[in-house]
């Protein structure tokens, strides 16, 4: 029998790896291999999901390939069934099958109830099933007649035509028996044949990879998975002449493939019908008359004098909503910010002024946004584009994200929740994929190689690295270089690179949302998130893009919980709530402390990498806010676009173009690339592309999947660009440029709306610094440094930060003016400690004898500072200058201008003299809900007069008691901690066991019953401030340890004054460790001693040399070099030595990558 | 679909007893292979075979028809890895024999395989 014709077989049965460890191929290397076999169309069956159907279906029709959308269901019997979507209905169907699959069982176990599958069975195409199919087990087993019944039970759910008996020779012993004996059923009952494949992964080569993950599945090695695994490589997708062949036979089998792809029409990238809910308007208005409406009168309010500008604006604008259709989406968001309004107020529990959210992304650029109260920057006066948000083509709806303060974004999705109705909410779901660490780790386990070698290997690779990396990472380590010859290591490496981004599991996307007018168990379907009650939809954020589904993305943002805490607090301490949309956004004092990178603690440009730049770009206006924080994202520097840059605007290089044609694109950011809108704008001028074909260019390279995809746009690229004039170089150089940009970068409004909070924070925290700590404090954990080094940066700017007080202290920290013997002025800044301390500090031991900190052409002879350390003063304690590496020092020459802000001008700075009173609920064994009642008790019966008083009045327990005594929390009754904690003894003792006794037998321990003990030294104290709340406020450990360091070490305020190249030795305490992806296995360190801190970069090769050292010692002696460059400071070191220090004391550093 | 554990059964898998590897008893899937069963050790046949792989003749006796084919795939991660095809064949004179061609060597064996 002769071959059918070649394209006439259609795969009906293909997994991938969303089949989650069962399926070794992505969709698109699926897609492709059918493509390149000729056929015609492709059904993907992955278990019980569809997880990956939408991405299939638009890659399917990238490629030229029809998509078939269908799953294997696991029955409640555990047969499985392969199900094929005829029509919408259908589709429908399998949404609410797969919905009952999960929503009705165990997670992690779903299966279809045969009555539910009856019911559901109306536009499906169903076939018998793999190997664990109901009818094909049975008769393998030799069950005929039972076999039979099954069958006709399917035919009868179905409908005769729709059921079909599905034949798979995967060169499995008993294959070729099993469907003779198949065949001869179907006649008999009159059920077609259909051949299928099986397939689980694109290309023979794979079923390693199969194994791999089958082994990995049942936690497992391949050696102890013999009977788990498949029996051979047969289950590759075959070409039609291949399947004619093996089926010779049963020529009707593979007829019928194409029989059934011909009847299954339903296409997922055209026929879901979704819709956004409605929003009521009042009567004679339509949703977009409302808007309009709705806009008109905001704008009137907002713009005094609402000119043409504006009118034009606006009308642009709702031109492109009613082209859309978009009005109802606008209005659903506004309804949705309402609801925010009304739970902000629950949970403040008092009128909520100001915004409860705000956007960012793309639809900043809106002046719609802007004045339905989704955005709060004015599109206008900041010369924002709508750009990506709204245009005419409009490959999908416009994105909208919504930053929330913690506590209101909790509560608003349950809210949303219940507004919209449980059947028409999902949250989106995300697929974490393995990177190099996770698949090192368990691929090597499948392997069969050693755990402790494995662990190394895992550790020493960059943890959010791609696992296609692997080669690179062990080549880069000599002891795993010499593995990589051998066979076991090899096969891991190759592996290793096969599974890298596969998907491992489902979870809970941060805060996306999806709200749809029809319910959405017939669009998607849902299941449980590992989190008890709340539901996901089967879709990433790309499918739910793709399916034109509109997302509302709740983001907490905890930097807006601590702007909101904070204008309360000034609120408290003036009676004066602050807008800050409309304070003065040119404060040169604010910009100020931005250039000179003394930003700890503001939005998004405190960061290492942010500080190293801030001093370079020197950032005076919002313009080049919106640049910086979009400079330091890993587009920008994978991108290469960071230096260039710098050196443009410092005028070391010239602007230069690629090609003319990009000026006008590029000409803004000095020829980078710097925001997301440029790689579109980019691709249009240089290859002529349409919005719509860079859009796809976009989407394609911002996304996790599809390698392929970009080749062949790319190659449209190329082919436009050099159409265009450009040359090759060009051409190739830009395309580079902007596929290491894609991945992440900001939208220019998304920029210009975080660089906007940052100026807002840094205002505060210049103008308002105590209460800006505070609602840091308070706000933890969030932002790139420890609760700590706030701390001790607050306290070189002159901040109060005090001990718990058990007669003061809140829950939460607090403000209260500051102790008459701390006068805390901004502006006279102080060397910490604040308090008295018995070693070595009284005498500041390194004076500022020439103003040299200041670091201006004073280039000293490091032995001559030495001298100077040897000398030491007696000029007494020197205002501190932050003269540390990367940290430059600060000015505060000028005074508080205000600059015409509505409110700073009235708060001239220097009245602050505030403290910082760390709350109760900080104290080890204490938190918010145990600390609460405290400050209840005190508030309702006055203060406590002893720590029997309190014992009496409270239900802390007794370790939490010990921790508040230890940290000074009881300090205000005169007594020693070391005798209070005596007396707590004491009292436990009298009390006996009965610790549940409300009333204490005992009365105050009498004279009689205490000892002379020796009082706590500083030392001490600070070690219980470390060990109880993680901070010290009054001490820092370096003081205390500087008087036994070699004379040598030089202290981070030193290091301004020494000469670039100049050999150092500093001594501090780590706080931040980072190895970020970008930066090709170079460690970054801050190290901070009592004066401020040093940047330290370790090279690799350093790194690999005293890795535990560098990777986990709280306190080292850094050897090396000074690099002093453009106004930042860095220590290239040479070498390591770990600076012990008495009594374990070790801080938390903030370890990243 | 997950393996099935029944046609993934130790009585066919554990006829994959080394051969042509040199002796290491107890090596192969060594925590779950059957006793080994030294009467069913894979014997060197003479096959010849067409372009495409399909027997003509075992020990010189023509092949009537194939039964059965199926393939073996196993400890690719091992420095001897099993890669299989066997056939199940009808010969000329009435007998049912199985053989296997070794891919990765080349050579042809004679084994009966308990399905």
């Amino acid at each position: 029998m002769r071959p059918s014709p070649l394209g006439s077989y259609v795969e009906l049965h293909c997994h991938s790896n969303f089949s989650f460890l069962d399926g070794a191929s992505h969709i698109e290397e699926l897609v492709l291999r059918a493509a390149e076999l000729g056929q015609k169309a492709l059904a993907l069956t992955d278990h019980d999901g569809l997880h990956g159907a939408m991405e299939f279906a638009q890659c399917a029709r990238a490629w030229g390939v029809r998509p078939i959308t269908g799953t294997e269901v696991t029955l409640a019997d555990g047969h499985h069934l392969t199900l094929l979507c005829e029509s919408q209905r259908g589709y429908a169907n399998l949404c609410r099958l797969l919905t009952h699959a999960h929503l009705d069982h165990e997670r992690g176990s779903p299966q279809v109830e045969p009555d539910v599958l009856a019911r559901h069975a109306e536009g499906l195409i169903a076939l018998s099933g793999c190997r664990r199919g109901e009818v094909p087990s049975l008769v393998a087993a030799g069950c005929y007649r039972k076999a039979e019944e099954a069958a006709r039970r399917y035919a009868e759910w179905f409908g005769a035509g729709n059921f079909f008996i599905e034949l798979q020779h995967n060169l499995v012993y008993g294959d070729s028996r099993r469907n003779r004996a198949l065949a001869d059923l179907a006649e008999q009952i009159g059920a077609g044949v259909v051949a299928t494949g099986n397939v689980h992964y694109h290309a023979q080569e794979r079923y390693r990879l199969q194994d791999v993950l089958v082994a990995i599945k049942n936690r497992t090695s391949l050696d102890a998975s013999h009977r788990l695994r498949r029996e051979n490589s047969e289950f590759y997708m075959r070409s039609s002449a291949e399947m004619a062949s093996r089926f010779r036979d049963q020529p009707e089998a593979i007829a019928n493939t194409e029989r059934i792809a011909e009847r299954c029409q339903f296409d997922l990238t055209r026929d879901l019908d979704y819709r956004f809910p409605d929003c009521p308007v009042p009567p004679g208005e339509t949703t977009q008359s409302y808007l309009r409406k709705i806009c008109q009168r905001e704008a009137a309010l907002r713009y005094p004098r609402f000119g043409p500008e504006i009118e034009r604006r606006l009308d642009e604008e709702l031109a492109l909503v009613e082209r859309h259709g978009l009005a109802g989406f606008f209005l659903i968001h506004r309804e949705i910010l309402q609801l925010a309004h009304e739970v902000a107020q629950e949970v403040k529990g008092r009128p909520y002024h100001g915004p409860p959210g705000r956007g960012r992304g793309s639809s900043v650029g809106s002046i719609i946004c802007y004045l339905i109260g989704l955005s709060h920057i004015d599109p206008i006066a900041n010369n924002l584009f709508l750009g990506r948000f709204l245009n005419e083509e409009m490959a999908s709806v416009p994105d909208i994200d919504l930053d929330f303060a913690r506590d209101i974004r909790e509560k608003l999705m349950l809210r949303v929740y219940e507004h919209f109705g449980g059947e028409h909410v999902g949250l989106v779901a995300t697929f974490p994929t393995y990177r190099i660490r996770s698949a090192v780790r368990e691929v090597g386990k499948a392997l069969g190689l050693p755990p402790a070698e494995l662990d190394r290997l895992a550790k020493a690779s960059d943890g959010y690295g791609s696992a296609k990396e692997i080669g690179e990472a062990m080549s880069r380590i000599p002891h795993y270089r010499d593995k990589l010859g051998t066979s076991s290591w090899r096969h891991l490496t190759e592996l290793v690179q096969e599974i890298a981004g596969f998907p491992r599991h489902i979870s809970q996307h941060v805060g996306g949302m999806v709200i749809s007018s029809r319910p959405l168990v017939e669009m998607v379907p849902l299941e449980q998130s590992a989190m008890e009650g709340r539901v996901l939809i089967q879709w990433d954020k790309d499918s739910v893009d793709d399916a034109r589904m509109i997302k509302i993305d709740f983001l907490a943002l905890g930097m807006l919980s601590a702007v909101d805490e904070c204008l309360d607090l000034i609120e408290e301490q003036r009676g004066k709530r602050i807008d800050l949309s409309r304070i003065d956004f040119d404060d040169e004092r604010v910009y100020d402390s931005i250039c000179e990178a003394d930003t700890m603690g503001v939005f998004q440009i405190e960061s290492r990498a942010q500080m190293q730049t801030l001093p370079r770009v020197r950032p005076r206006n919002l313009d080049d806010l919106t640049v910086q924080v979009a400079i330091i994202r890993p587009g920008p520097i994978i991108g290469g676009a960071v230096n260039p840059y710098i050196n443009r605007r410092l005028g070391r290089e010239p602007v230069t173009y690629d090609h003319p044609s990009l000026e006008p694109v590029l000409g803004e950011t000095l020829g980078v690339i710097l925001f997301q809108e440029q790689v579109l704008q980019s691709a249009m001028a240089l290859s002529g592309f349409t919005a719509g074909q860079a859009e796809s260019l976009r989407r394609a390279m911002s996304r996790k999947r599809s390698q392929s995809a970009i080749e062949k746009l790319k190659d449209e690229f190329l082919a436009g660009a050099l159409a265009n004039g450009a040359t090759r170089e060009a051409a190739e150089s830009v395309y580079q440029k902007i596929a290491g940009f894609a991945a992440f970068g900001f939208p220019k409004s998304h920029a210009a709306a975080f660089g906007l909070l940052a100026y807002q924070t840094a205002c505060l925290r210049v103008y308002y610094p105590a209460e800006s700590l505070c609602a840091l404090f308070n706000a933890q954990p969030m932002g790139f440094y420890g609760p700590h080094v706030l701390l001790n940066d607050g306290k070189r700017h002159g901040i109060e930060v005090l001990s718990p007080d058990i007669n003061r202290s809140g829950a939460d920290c607090s403000i209260e003016p500051s102790p008459p013997s701390h006068p805390a002025l901004l502006g006279d800044l102080k060397v910490a400690p604040t308090t008295p301390i018995t070693m070595g500090v009284d005498q500041d031991p390194y004076p500022d004898p020439t103003g040299m900190m200041t670091g201006q052409g004073w280039s000293p002879d490091p032995r001559k500072v030495s001298r100077v350390l040897e000398k030491g003063s007696a000029e007494g304690r020197q205002p501190l200058r932050r003269g540390s590496g990367g940290v430059p020092q600060i000015h505060l020459s000028s005074p508080g201008r205000g600059g015409g802000g509505v409110d700073f001008a009235q708060h001239p700075v220097r009245e602050t003299g505030l403290a910082v009173r760390i709350g109760l609920r900080y104290v080890r064994g204490l938190s918010r809900e145990t600390a609460l009642p405290v400050e209840t008790e005190r508030r309702k019966n006055g203060d406590f007069h002893s720590l029997f008083d309190f014992l009496e009045r409270t239900h802390v327990k007794r370790e939490a008691v010990e921790n508040l005594i230890a940290c000074g929390a009881f300090d205000a009754f005169g007594l020693e901690r070391r005798e209070l904690l005596w007396q707590l003894g004491l009292i436990y003792r009298s009390e006996g066991r009965n610790t549940e006794q409300r009333q204490l037998a005992l009365a105050l321990p009498s004279g009689q019953d205490m000892v002379p003990l020796r009082p706590m030294t500083d030392w001490d104290r600070m070690a219980a401030d470390y060990s109880t709340l993680g901070m010290s406020p009054a001490y820092h450990p370096m003081s205390f340890l500087r008087s036994g360091l070699h004379e040598a070490i030089v202290p981070t305020r030193m290091l301004g004054s020494l000469p670039h190249g100049a050999p150092v030795e500093l001594a501090g305490m780590v706080v931040v460790r980072q190895q970020p992806g970008s930066a090709k296995g170079f460690v970054f360190l801050l190290i901070e001693d009592e004066f401020g801190l040093a940047n330290v970069i370790v090279r690799p090769d350093l790194y690999e040399a005293q890795r535990s050292l560098v990777r986990s010692v709280p306190f080292v002696i850094v050897h090396g070099t000074l690099e002093l460059r453009d106004g930042t400071t860095n220590i290239a070191a040479k070498h390591f030595t770990e600076l012990a220090v008495p009594g374990g004391l070790a801080p938390d550093a903030h370890n990243f990558g | 679909m997950v393996a099935d554990p029944r046609a993934a059964s130790g009585a066919g898998r554990a006829d994959l007893t080394a051969v042509g590897q040199g002796p290491s008893p107890g090596r192969v899937g060594a925590q779950h292979a059957a006793p080994l069963r030294p009467l069913n050790q894979p014997r060197p046949v003479n096959v010849e075979a067409d372009a495409s792989g399909t027997p003509l003749t075992v020990e010189r006796r023509t092949v009537d028809a194939v039964i059965e084919k199926w393939r073996i795939e196993d400890e690719w991660w091992r420095p001897q890895p099993v890669s299989r095809i066997y056939w199940r064949l009808l010969l000329e004179d009435g007998r049912m024999v199985d053989v296997y061609r070794d891919v990765l060597r080349g050579r042809w064996y004679r084994q009966a395989y308990a399905g």
